[in-house]
């Protein structure tokens, strides 16, 4: 047929050995299966439209007795049962995505330690372009640059600053307990036995000229 | 000669005509859709099991078959889905690995009574079996109905380039077998 043709040629083109082959059923069939099959077939769908499906007529080859006996219920059931309605509350509707607070707080720490990373590492940056910037500054030569005057005015005006330097200088000379007095409270052991526990001071005690 | 499939589906949807219209159907198309199911399923009692199924689906579907398709293409699709669930069926029945499997199926041909392991078509059947389950339906729609791909592929919902590549596939790997058996 001229419909196959081209079935044909590509066979014999992908394989010759296949298009040589007769193309007959090898397979055995029992005798007569097709005669009355359409019959079967319709008499299998009557059962099954009856409800005497095959399970049923199983029962019946299997267990006569029990395929004969009537299939009622034997249990009880109060009165009335079927009759009521029962009323269900309606069901809590359960959020499939329900939010988690747990989620909030650790996006919220996560947002938070990225933003401090952020200012932390831009303020260090800043911070050590100041400081080379401040270590470039020759400060003597700036100095030399201002008057007298200036330094003096300066000075005047910021009186409160470098006389609290002064202060804390003198007061801290004048305030030194006298030495020999502080001494003399201990004894004798307790110098030695200080002295023992504390060898590297006595360079000290040794210089030349030291008091 | 069997009545045209247009006739036959009128008369099926008519109540005094249906079961002589479902017989006349069964009958055009028992045998075809039986060596279409036998050729996957091996064993007859299988197939009669799978066809059986096959037209009573037939039955209860068919008054909703809605003929902008071929009542032949329609069938072979259902016999088609029906191998597949049966085989899948078996496979999850059986304790069987994949291999022992295919051995099982070689087992059922080598189990026909006209089994001749020296004639070319019996090493053809034990070689189609070593294809996978949809190749397998490719190869046989084509090589044995000699199926049309624009046919072939409304039976089975696939592109006809693919059908034809499966079938190139297929038919190689199947000469490949038979010259090394």
């Amino acid at each position: 047929m001229d419909q196959y043709q081209p079935i044909e040629n590509e066979l014999n083109s992908i394989s010759p050995l296949l298009a040589g082959l007769q193309r007959r059923t090898v397979f055995s069939v029992p005798a007569g299966y097709f005669d009355g099959l359409a019959d079967r077939i319709m008499q299998k769908i009557r059962l099954l439209e009856e409800g005497k499906d095959t399970d049923a007529n199983e029962l019946a080859d299997v267990a006569p007795l029990l395929h004969a006996m009537a299939r009622r219920n034997v249990y009880t059931v109060p009165k009335g049962y079927f009759e009521q309605t029962i009323v269900q509350p309606p069901a809590r509707v359960v959020s499939m995505h329900r939010p988690r607070k747990w989620m909030r707080y650790a996006a919220a720490a996560a947002l938070t330690g990225a933003i401090g990373t952020g200012i932390f590492f831009a303020s260090r940056k800043e911070q050590a372009g100041d400081y080379e910037k401040y270590t470039k500054v020759d400060v003597s030569s700036a100095i030399d640059k201002v008057s007298d005057t200036e330094l003096v005015n300066y000075l005047d005006k910021n009186e409160r600053l470098t006389g609290s330097v002064d202060q804390t200088m003198v007061t801290a000379s004048e305030e030194l307990p006298d030495l020999s007095k502080h001494i003399s409270q201990y004894s004798d052991e307790e110098l030695k036995e200080f002295l023992d526990e504390n060898k590297d001071l006595e360079l000290v005690k040794e210089t030349p000229g030291g008091e | 000669m069997h009545p045209d499939d247009k006739e036959l589906l009128f008369q099926f949807r008519v109540p005094a005509t249906k079961e002589r219209a479902f017989n006349a159907i069964v009958k055009k198309y028992q045998e075809k859709l039986y060596w279409h199911i036998r050729r996957m399923v091996i064993n007859h009692e299988d197939a009669n099991d799978v066809l059986q199924n096959v037209f009573i689906k037939v039955w209860n579907a068919l008054e909703q078959f809605r003929e902008d398709s071929q009542l032949y293409t329609w069938l072979y699709r259902i016999a088609t889905n029906e191998c597949l669930s049966f085989l899948e069926q078996q496979k999850k029945r059986s304790a069987l690995s994949m291999e022992d499997l295919d051995a099982a199926i070689s087992d059922k041909i080598k189990a026909d009574q006209g089994f001749d392991a020296n004639q070319l078509e019996w090493r053809l059947q034990l070689a189609i079996q070593q294809l996978p389950e949809k190749q397998r339906i490719v190869f046989n729609l084509r090589y044995y109905e000699e199926m049309p791909y624009e046919e072939m592929s409304r039976v089975l919902d696939t592109s006809e380039g693919a059908l034809k590549a499966s079938y190139h596939h297929a038919a190689r790997k199947i000469e490949e077998f038979i010259k090394n058996y």
